[in-house]
């Protein structure tokens, strides 16, 4: 899960006519501009733009400078920049080489043999080999050494060095998306760094001093400050166009937004909130495409209430999902068609129709299931007993906080009683969703861009939340994280996608955009989510 | 003299003893836990082994001697959320906390005690009106508003500073680019607190001004300034340490909400997003640091007294 959504590339480059002195009221305006004059001495030195050619994007936090143990968003992007992984997505999402140039899949789809890429250093000049592949892998899959990667690499039984450009993985069995998530997280790490060392004991490594392969190495890192990476002269790959990038710790959104308007940020992922002040900036386009995210009122299946699929399949007419999307995303959200998120378009089945927003076929579905409603228009069943349940939601997060609330209001329509219970993200987490108390949630997945959902609604699995339970959903699910064939798996997909519409495992409420508020200058940057852009970071430009 | 810094180091210790205990039970009882966990992504298994690498499965009383122990041998133990020795966490934002505080402080001293002395002479003059109004403003006015105002104001509309960070980032920045960084967040963070120490030095020097031994000076015909600088000053002062005293800490460790708009690495920022992230080894080396800083500045602030006024004598 994550905070951050995704953006495109209607690149426009205007040469810098930045930050226009805006009007103000002319006796504030007075006073400013004397204010002004009097600090000149001190701010006239040194404007920030004349140095390198630099792109400044935030993070919320201090990063932790390894992928392998990096739990946080901030990290993940970060680390993207630093480690080159395996492969990485293309703008179709389709895994493309990278650290590897090419790879073998045997028969039976339990074997992939990686022919590396030979030549390649590491930041501090050692030479990049198959063992420091073996080295991640063991680390990633070793539930003790703080590894926050292991269950996207439960399959893996083993990795063999072959020689030192070519390296082996061993699965326990077929599993479908494992190119497509070596590509989304698994940044290979340096084994000589860690001879003796725990990865969460290397604190120079994963604080300030971090050695990958990718296109930029740190430079600099200045607790709760910035991390400066420079470009890699030795990159494996095209040379990077950029001198630095810049990562700056900027703990709040609008603080953020503010930087970006006095053109200290280049790059800031924003709330539809936000829309309205950098649409208005000069110098500040805003980019809006879809990311590998859905987002969803989930419902305990495990109460009585949500059990039956004909109230979940009732509860699907009830919501207006277009006025959500306009009125409290502007638009920056997609109509959904269930779980697999549109932008994975070689899955997707574009051809079922949008979810129609339709309280009378609602009602009559819950009819069937024995809800109806009474002279004050509630709905009860045959003991009397109302339809109510609690919704929870995050709290501090207003386009959640509302979408939850316009949820609630189109369920009263029907006659449901929704109570919203807005909670800290991590209690909200391992409080109730974790141990199942709970009603409802208004929730999301970011999922890596692969349609494998196995974990998430296959009965009994780790991350099925819902406790969601249908055994044609189980067998699909299985078959299509099975399927190496891309027809088939596109097939199993569009059949899960069609027991979604009578079963539903939530209720998807859009597949959202990520809005990403970016200064004009820069250019190169690919299709793609900010999470998957930043592979390519050397393709990543500003002009001057 | 001996006995009376004995008995305040005992109870120095004592103070920061449930100081810390009371931190260590209140961020155990909050809803959640630590955030690194709250990942719906994990499986139970992987929990399971986080918390035990974290320590966190076991009883709590357990968890808080062994934490006691750690102090005892003078390790602050380590962040869930960095992965970095405390201890260095801190010490990598403490040299910016002071920067920040120290200025902020040395502005609030400068601008509050002469302007609150000036105001107390020329009661209802046009310095004492504005001032006072000033005052009432940069205590009404929310820090987050002013912050945000003012990157709006100087660095949007009119770009004359930085609208976050410390440095910029990348670039050499020199003595002037932290001048730059420093202005705004400082005058910010000095607002409130000149804001105070105004109101108290005015009052004070009010009640200075009214007792016989100024009559009797200005009797002798003392030029007016001397009265003010050498007699009243000495006297009204007590009261505005003490106060001094009380923002201090507001200072070190309470400046998160300037240090996270102005993007200003310093200390009350980590302790926040510590707090918020449950990470509990860094709450908790946060709050001892904090606590003790607080504690030996106000044993400082008792040794200040003695200094200025000599009528006071140590009670052991």
């Amino acid at each position: 899960m994550n905070k951050f959504r995704r953006s495109s590339a209607v690149w426009q480059s205007r040469p810098s006519a930045l930050w226009h002195v805006r009007r103000l009221p002319p006796a504030l305006s007075g006073i400013s501009r004397t204010l002004a004059l009097a600090l000149l001495a001190v701010s006239c030195a040194g404007e920030s733009n004349g140095g390198p050619n630099a792109l400044r994007i935030p993070l919320i936090n201090d990063p932790i400078l390894n992928p392998v143990i990096a739990p946080d968003i901030g990290s993940v992007l970060i680390n993207k920049v630093i480690f080159s992984a395996l492969v990485r997505p293309d703008e179709n999402l389709r895994p493309v080489p990278d650290l590897a140039t090419s790879w073998v899949t045997s028969e039976d789809g339990l074997q992939y043999t990686f022919n590396l890429k030979p030549g390649v250093r590491w930041h501090d000049g050692e030479p990049f080999t198959a063992a420091d592949v073996k080295f991640t892998f063991d680390q990633i899959v070793d539930v003790k050494s703080g590894t926050r990667l292991r269950s996207d690499f439960a399959a893996i039984d083993g990795v063999d060095v072959i020689d030192s450009l070519t390296v082996r993985f061993r699965l326990k069995k077929p599993f479908a998306p494992f190119l497509a998530l070596l590509g989304y997280n698994a940044g290979i790490i340096p084994a000589h760094k860690f001879r003796d060392l725990k990865l969460t004991d290397a604190t120079e490594f994963n604080r300030s001093a971090p050695v990958g392969t990718g296109p930029f190495r740190v430079v600099q890192a200045a607790s709760g400050s910035a991390i400066v990476l420079e470009r890699n002269p030795q990159y494996h790959g095209n040379a990077p166009a950029l001198d630095q990038v810049i990562f700056r710790i900027v703990p709040d959104v609008n603080a953020q937004v503010a930087q970006l308007l006095a053109g200290e940020l280049d790059i800031v992922p924003i709330e539809p909130a936000n829309l309205p002040s950098v649409e208005r900036a000069a110098g500040v386009t805003v980019v809006r495409n879809p990311i590998v995210q859905h987002v969803y009122v989930g419902f305990n299946q495990m109460r009585p209430l949500f059990k039956p699929a004909l109230v979940r399949h009732a509860l699907d007419y009830a919501v207006n999902r277009q006025a959500i999307i306009d009125g409290v995303l502007k638009g920056a959200a997609d109509l959904p068609r269930g779980t697999i998120p549109m932008v994975l378009t070689d899955f997707f089945d574009a051809s079922l129709p949008a979810p129609t927003f339709n309280p009378e076929s609602a009602r009559t579905l819950l009819a069937n299931a024995g809800w109806r409603s009474g002279n004050d228009r509630k709905l009860r069943n045959a003991a009397g007993k109302p339809f109510a349940f609690t919704l929870l939601v995050d709290k501090g997060n207003p386009t959640r906080e509302q979408a939850a609330l316009a949820v609630q209001q189109d369920l009263r329509q029907v006659g449901m009683d929704a109570s919203i219970e807005t909670l800290e993200f991590a209690t909200l987490v391992r409080d109730r969703v974790l141990p199942g108390d709970y009603d409802a949630v208004l929730i999301w997945w970011t999922t890596p861009p692969d349609p494998d959902q196995y974990a998430y609604y296959a009965s009994g699995q780790d991350n099925n939340h819902v406790r969601y339970v249908n055994a044609r959903a189980d067998s699909l699910l299985a078959a299509g994280r099975a399927t190496l064939d891309s027809v088939q798996r596109r097939d199993l997909y569009n059949q899960f996608q069609r027991v979604e519409m009578t079963d539903p495992p939530v209720l998807v409420l859009f597949y959202p955009r990520e809005l990403l508020a970016v200064n004009r200058r820069v250019d190169g940057l690919p299709a793609l989510g900010l999470r998957d852009a930043l592979r390519h970071a050397e393709r990543l430009s500003v002009k001057r | 003299m001996t006995a009376f810094l004995l008995r305040r180091a005992a109870h120095a210790l004592t103070v920061i003893f449930v100081v810390c205990t009371v931190t260590f039970v209140l961020v155990h009882l909050a809803p959640g836990g630590p955030a690194v966990l709250a990942d719906p992504k994990l499986s139970s298994e992987e929990q399971a082994a986080i918390e035990e690498r974290l320590g966190l499965d076991r009883p709590v009383v357990m968890q808080y001697g062994l934490w006691m122990a750690r102090v005892a041998r003078g390790d602050l133990g380590e962040s869930f959320l960095y992965e970095v020795p405390n201890r260095r966490a801190i010490g990598e934002r403490l040299p910016n906390t002071a920067l920040l505080a120290g200025t902020a402080l040395a502005l609030s001293v400068l601008l509050g005690i002469p302007l609150g002395l000036w105001s107390a002479f020329k009661r209802g003059g046009w310095v004492d009106r504005v001032v006072s109004g000033l005052a009432f403003v940069a205590m009404a006015v929310p820090t987050f508003w002013l912050a945000i105002g003012a990157i709006f104001v100087f660095a949007i509309a009119i770009p004359v500073f930085p609208a976050g960070g410390a440095s910029a980032a990348g670039e050499a920045g020199g003595l002037i680019d932290r001048l730059r960084h420093l202005v705004m967040p400082a005058i910010v963070l000095a607002a409130v607190t000149t804001a105070e120490l105004l109101r108290y030095m005015r009052s004070s020097a009010q009640t200075a001004l009214h007792q016989p031994f100024v009559r009797v000076v200005r009797g002798k015909g003392v030029q007016e300034r001397i009265v003010a600088w050498r007699h009243v000053l000495r006297t009204a002062l007590i009261p505005v340490i003490t106060a001094l005293g009380i923002q201090l800490p507001r200072l070190i460790g309470g400046a998160a909400i300037t240090e996270t708009v102005f993007a200003w690495p310093g200390l009350g920022r980590l302790g926040v997003q510590a707090a918020l992230g449950r990470d509990y080894p860094l709450v908790m080396a946060i709050t001892l640091f904090v606590s003790a800083a607080v504690v030996i500045v106000n044993l400082l602030m008792d040794l200040l007294y003695l200094w200025i006024d000599p009528r006071i004598r140590l009670e052991a």
